[in-house]
């Protein structure tokens, strides 16, 4: 009886702490590695698909925006609206109305954000804006009294008073030159 | 400035544009000092900045010169500059002409000038 159940007791103890068992804990250490080894991977990917994705974007939206717009009646009225409320006074332009109504709705949160007014710093922004939605190469003369004489690219030129101030914004296009 | 070159398409030949920002603040109060009727007038011109090779920059000066004997118009003197500009160095030349004006415009590389002439300022530039 005594060699009996010293006999069991030591099958019990192989059979929780042998070799078997640690074998065991060492194989199901392997699986999580490999996901983790995996999630890296799609990261990346997805970053550069987010990126592509974006740029197509940007170019559709502006692609939209000008045939969608210029073909609304609304904007006549919409203009008019906007020119009374800003102050605004077209003296000369070749330009769509939404585009003019971006360009006074620049100059005015400029004007208006600029604790003292710099009318290199509102042709700075107006012009910053213009190239980046547009596309450039944009140009803005900002001042009280001044005499221009410029060539602009067709559809790209702006010429309107807001107060005392006077702004002038044109386009020119961008040519491929030699290099010298 | 980085941010204007960057904005060329890869690999293709393209114009190198600059920024630049010149501003004029209004003219003290009191009129400027008559010019002298017995001696010829000989306009007084004061370089500000300038992207422009010597050589161009004094043509610059001498055409703002004869500009300012023809015409009186800011907007005339302007365009005389320009034309002249336009035919002597090809298209595409802006001057903006006047005593109080601020500005920001893209140009081609050495080939932008902003000068005094007596009391009203100068800016040209090449784009286009």
């Amino acid at each position: 009886m005594a060699a009996r159940h010293g006999s069991r007791r030591t099958r019990a103890d192989q059979w929780l702490f042998g070799g078997k068992w640690r074998g065991t804990v060492k194989e199901t250490r392997h699986p999580p590695p490999v996901p983790e080894a995996k999630l890296p991977n799609p990261v990346p990917v997805q970053k550069d698909e987010g990126v592509c994705l974006e740029k197509p974007r940007v170019q559709r939206e502006v692609a939209d925006v000008a045939p969608g717009r210029r073909s609304m009646p609304e904007m006549e009225i919409n203009m008019k609206e906007v020119v009374a409320v800003l102050g605004v006074k077209v003296m000369a332009a070749d330009m769509p109305p939404f585009m003019q109504l971006h360009a006074f709705r620049c100059a005015k949160r400029s004007h208006d954000n600029l604790d003292k007014f710099s009318s290199r710093q509102l042709a700075h922004d107006v012009k910053k804006e213009f190239d980046k939605v547009y596309g450039p190469t944009w140009h803005c003369i900002v001042g009280t009294s001044y005499g221009s004489f410029v060539t602009h690219s067709r559809g790209c030129f702006l010429y309107f008073s807001m107060d005392k101030i006077i702004v002038m914004l044109f386009k020119t296009k961008i040519r491929k030159v030699l290099a010298s | 400035m980085s941010d204007e070159a960057r904005r060329g398409p890869a690999g293709a030949a393209q114009v190198v544009l600059r920024a630049s920002s010149e501003d004029r603040k209004p003219v003290g109060s009191g009129s400027p000092p008559p010019a002298a009727t017995a001696t010829a007038v000989a306009h007084k011109i004061q370089l500000k900045s300038a992207d422009m090779k010597e050589e161009m920059r004094q043509e610059a000066f001498e055409i703002a010169r004869i500009a300012f004997e023809k015409h009186s118009m800011e907007k005339d003197i302007a365009e005389y500059i320009k034309k002249e500009f336009d035919k002597n160095h090809g298209p595409t030349w802006h001057c903006i002409v006047g005593r109080n004006f601020g500005s920001y415009v893209t140009h081609e590389t050495n080939y932008f000038v902003y000068f005094y002439i007596d009391s009203k300022a100068v800016l040209l530039f090449k784009s286009g």
